[in-house]
């Protein structure tokens, strides 16, 4: 080392690193066994637990991005349905947001906790959805432009398996799924409901805003029953939606029917709609250039 | 060692769990020449391979494994100290001068990680006997600065200042012997 150079090189202080490493390595074969077989420990257990857990991601994200969709999509009924186009308009324009968001459970589960989390969206292409798990657990799910992926059970984010299987209700009759598009998303929640404006902002009261009310008119197998949608007359932005699915359209088995012809759902999945899903925008996000790719995520924490 | 398959199968478990060992030391060298803090080292090597694991399908079999899986312990260990409020993040270029310190080493001769730690051993037999003297206390012995300064009856920062001279002697003792880069 030059002893004048008070700063030694990247290169040099790595050398030196990697040297100290050595001398402090002092692994027997018997202590490398044990860390390799704490690690297929940890691949068993997985393996045990993974199936449903990896599948979640997909309901609850659809759900997620279903009721981003849904505010922008309301047609016809004159007042209400100028206030849905304008905030359709507002939100295509948007850039960054972030949802927060909570997931009720289906109906006839009543005991399941409710699943709290976030929803940042840069466009139909950058969008992350995080869930917290009753267990503390974290679900992430994301769209970077060019790959979807998700986190498997650990929170460690691995490339979509697009041979996993959604719930019935994610999946269009047309074929694909919500979340392949926002278009296709738009078009298939496009329709079925009457749209009223109120002046009271009900009981998710959010100051100056005005409450879209949408009650659907058909039937069909994935839409939510009742939304509510809570718009700053000042801006047009959605600052809340409640989607509402109610009981009665189900099938004994708890889904909707329709499930596309060879899709199974795995037992264990919740294949049931959620009872309520709530989203409220936060104000002034700007999200950092790799927000929504899955390196980003790796052995990071939910909440950041 | 072959080429793990990409089917993450039972045999693909055993394979995997092969090359995991092979390349678990220098894994660990890796990681602890990135990362000073042991558990965070230990908890690093469990992600790596549980994450490499998972991503195996996405590995090039065409390129060497011990690389590849050392990319993902890098990336981990960037992250747990971009995390990490008390402590500077590494800088990618450090991590990247690392990996190219430790290829060389893993291109030396012998099979197994202890015989191409020989050539570690023949330059520790060139130190003086107070600089193996400090080696053993502090590196085998896991002994604190503050011990090592007591017995030699000196200061700690002159013990930290041999300490560097001494690695720094051992790096270029290193690298004339081609065994590192």
């Amino acid at each position: 080392m030059n002893e004048t150079d008070p700063k030694p090189s990247v290169q040099r202080q790595a050398q030196e690193a990697f040297v100290e490493a050595l001398l402090e390595h002092q692994e027997l074969p018997l202590s490398i066994d044990r860390r390799i077989r704490q690690v297929e420990q940890r691949l068993d257990a997985e393996e045990r637990r993974g199936q449903w857990m990896r599948r979640l991601a997909g309901p609850l994200s659809i759900a997620a991005v279903l009721a981003v969709a849904a505010l922008l999509s309301y047609p016809t009924s004159v007042t209400a349905g100028e206030r849905v186009r304008r905030a359709r308009a507002a939100e295509t324009a948007a850039g960054d947001r972030r949802y927060s968001l909570v997931i009720e459970a289906p109906v006839r589960s009543p005991d399941r906790p409710p699943l709290q989390g976030w929803l940042d969206v840069r466009d139909s292409q950058q969008m992350l959805l995080r869930v917290t798990l009753p267990d503390g657990r974290c679900v992430l799910m994301g769209r970077d432009g060019d790959s979807a992926w998700q986190s498997d059970p650990d929170g460690v984010p691995v490339q979509r398996d697009p041979n996993s299987a959604w719930a019935s209700w994610m999946e269009l009759r047309s074929g694909g799924l919500l979340i392949d598009s926002m278009e296709r998303l738009l078009s298939a929640v496009d329709g079925p409901y009457r749209l009223e404006a109120h002046d009271d902002a009900g009981s998710g009261s959010i100051p100056g805003a005005i409450r879209i009310q949408a009650t659907r008119t058909g039937r069909g197998d994935l839409l939510p029953d009742a939304v509510q949608l809570w718009i700053d007359p000042s801006t047009e932005a959605v600052m809340r939606a409640e989607l509402r699915w109610d009981d009665s359209a189900m099938t004994d088995e708890g889904a909707r029917p329709a499930a596309p012809p060879g899709r199974r759902v795995p037992p264990g999945i919740p294949a049931h709609q959620p009872s309520r899903l709530v989203m409220e925008r936060t104000a002034g996000v700007k999200f950092e250039s790799d927000r929504f790719s899955a390196e980003r995520w790796f052995g990071a924490d939910c909440n950041d | 060692m072959g080429l793990p398959p990409h089917n993450r199968d039972a045999t693909g478990r055993e394979v995997f769990a092969i090359l995991a060992r092979e390349n678990a030391n220098h894994l660990l060298v890796h990681l602890r020449a990135l990362v000073r803090d042991r558990t965070a080292v230990d908890d690093l090597f469990q992600e790596t391979m549980l994450i490499a694991w998972r991503r195996l399908p996405e590995y090039d079999r065409s390129r060497p494994f011990g690389p590849w899986l050392r990319g993902i312990g890098t990336r981990l260990s960037l992250e747990w100290r971009r995390k990490s409020r008390r402590l500077t993040p590494i800088d990618p270029a450090f991590a990247e001068a690392i990996e190219v310190a430790g290829s060389r080493f893993e291109q030396a001769e012998g099979l197994t990680f202890d015989e191409r730690l020989a050539s570690l051993r023949e330059c520790l037999e060139h130190l003086s006997p107070d600089q193996d003297e400090i080696v053993r206390m502090v590196y085998r012995e896991g002994r604190a600065l503050r011990d090592v300064a007591q017995v030699q009856g000196l200061n700690e920062e002159t013990i930290k200042k041999r300490l560097q001279r001494l690695r720094g002697a051992l790096a270029d003792c290193l690298l004339a012997k081609g065994a590192i880069a």
